[in-house]
């Protein structure tokens, strides 16, 4: 059965982030107004590796379940996340780990065990800060990241199949991505093929449309096209969305239209909860 | 009916999780004959210091000669050890954040008296079975394989206030096997009992060097979770 390889220190598996960075990410949410999409996205890949971390370190170090990468594309394609470079797309959690760009000091509201609500301090590790400058070339950020993943499944031919996220608010500018796309989704571990999401993040009021299984309830030729370029969710992904309060009909795509800052952490929160089978 | 357990009378086996070292293994057990007492734990592998706090529960455990019951003195002296062993330990900041979270485990904590009287609690699913004349007599607390879940409850190293547990109590006779779990090796268990086998036999037949095969070759046939895996038999007297 596909999408049950166990992830482990010596059969990982790999999260690649792709982030659009154009221009138009300088705007805000849609429906919340202070926020800048550029700024909550950066906020949700941080929060998202900090888990990531969490979730691999021991008292002995950090397990190597995950190599992960984040791709952004605007101005240029190429790795962004600190530490990687176009040699080295992809680092070890462990690696990402231990090399932040820095620690900031936040504070949350908590429930003190008695009912009353109380400000603690935490630890908000930022790998990853928040660009918005030039075009869309997503069919280059599709290319680069197919080049990543081919790299990987040669070094791990068994692993879970490698996980692939777009983040974007726009239209791609360069070419076509359908056929690149296409072509990653084609890659394959013995486990099953590589998993494409993507998150189309909101620019107009609106409820978000998630994990549809058709194209017909969306608005324009671009949404219709992050659709057909989205994988069918895998089982445990459609465990995970129903599990989050989701509904889903059969054949449900890993696509997520018009989405807000809540819908996109839950998006990231689902399109990498298969983590949670690492022990 | 004389005592019903002398010393040496259980056997325990355990194996780490295939592709971990034994000394990742995060589960525990602790034995005390003389004094009727027996634990067993599962340290939550994703937090940190697990496997140390399973230990010292089982260890405060059957240490304790309180009645049984889910916080009894034990529970704090564990919790203070656990603290103990890790205050001044290194730490960037993801060993930081999840120190402040506490370590978690399931556990099951078993008291036996001379006259045969037992009573047992348990959080989560580390498990009980009770095997009289060659049958399943008691199944605690969980009681069918698909019951198994990913999120048991735990017991934390941090926690305050009440914990939730199960409580459950009987009287034993002359050659009843008790034999306690952790979680992947019960779900088999059940699992098996459930398709009219007799699991317990297969258990019996275990030697301390063949265990690791067993369990090797049963994870293989994917019939048991590859998970760290733990089996406390303990064995009453005869007839006494």
């Amino acid at each position: 059965m596909p999408y049950t390889a166990e992830i482990s220190r010596t059969n990982p598996t790999s999260l690649l982030f792709l982030i659009d960075h154009s221009s138009s990410m300088d705007g805000s949410f849609a429906g919340q107004p202070g926020k800048k999409k550029a700024d909550g996205v950066a906020d949700a890949i941080n929060r998202l590796l900090q888990n990531l971390v969490l979730k691999c370190a021991k008292s002995t170090g950090v397990r190597d379940y995950f190599h992960v990468g984040v791709i952004g594309y605007g101005a240029e394609v190429k790795p962004v996340l600190v530490g990687t470079s176009p040699a080295r797309p992809l680092l070890p959690i462990s690696v990402v780990a231990n090399a932040p760009l820095r620690v900031e000091k936040r504070t949350r509201t908590t429930d003190d065990g008695s009912g009353k609500l109380v400000e603690r301090p935490y630890r908000f590790p930022v790998w990853f800060e928040p660009v918005a400058n030039g075009k869309t070339p997503m069919n280059a950020a599709l290319e680069l990241a197919k080049d990543v993943v081919t790299g990987f499944l040669a070094m791990h031919p068994d692993c879970f199949p490698p996980l692939v996220l777009n983040l974007t608010d726009g239209q791609p500018t360069d070419a076509n991505p359908l056929a690149v796309a296409q072509a990653l989704k084609g890659l394959k571990s013995s486990d099953g093929n590589v998993l494409l999401l993507n998150a189309h993040l909101s620019s107009a009021p609106g409820a978000p449309i998630a994990f549809p299984n058709s194209e017909d309830g969306l608005p324009d030729v671009f949404s219709k096209l992050l659709f057909r370029m989205s994988s069918l969710l895998p089982t445990p992904m459609v465990q995970a969305a129903l599990e989050e309060g989701y509904t889903l009909a059969g054949a449900a795509r890993g696509f997520m239209f018009n989405a807000d800052l809540v819908a996109v952490t839950r998006f990231l929160e689902i399109g990498t909860r298969v983590a949670s089978s690492v022990r | 009916m004389g005592r019903l357990l002398s010393p040496g009378n259980y056997r325990a086996y355990w194996a780490p999780r295939q592709g971990n070292s034994p000394e990742e293994w995060e589960d525990a057990f602790a034995c005390n004959t003389p004094a009727g007492r027996f634990a067993i734990a599962d340290g939550a592998s994703e937090s940190i210091y697990a496997g140390e706090w399973a230990r010292l529960l089982c260890d405060e455990f059957v240490a304790d000669s309180s009645p049984v019951d889910e916080a009894g003195p034990w529970l704090g002296a564990a919790q203070r050890r656990w603290r103990d062993h890790v205050r001044g330990k290194p730490a960037p900041w993801h060993v930081a954040e999840k120190l402040e979270a506490g370590a978690f485990a399931t556990f099951l904590g078993l008291r036996i008296e001379a006259e045969g009287q037992w009573r047992a609690v348990a959080t989560g699913d580390s498990c009980l079975f009770l095997i009289r004349d060659d049958a399943l007599r008691a199944a605690f607390p969980v009681e069918r394989a698909n019951e198994f879940g990913s999120r048991p409850d735990l017991i934390g190293s941090r926690h305050r206030g009440p914990i939730r547990a199960a409580g459950m109590a009987g009287k034993l006779q002359a050659g009843d096997r008790i034999l306690l779990m952790t979680d992947a090796l019960a779900e088999w268990f059940l699992a098996e009992h459930e398709g009219s086998h007799s699991p317990w036999r297969e258990l019996d037949q275990l030697t301390d060097d063949g265990f690791a095969q067993w369990v090797g070759a049963r994870r293989k046939d994917r019939r048991l979770k590859n998970d760290d895996t733990t089996l406390v038999v303990i064995e009453t007297g005869g007839d006494g």
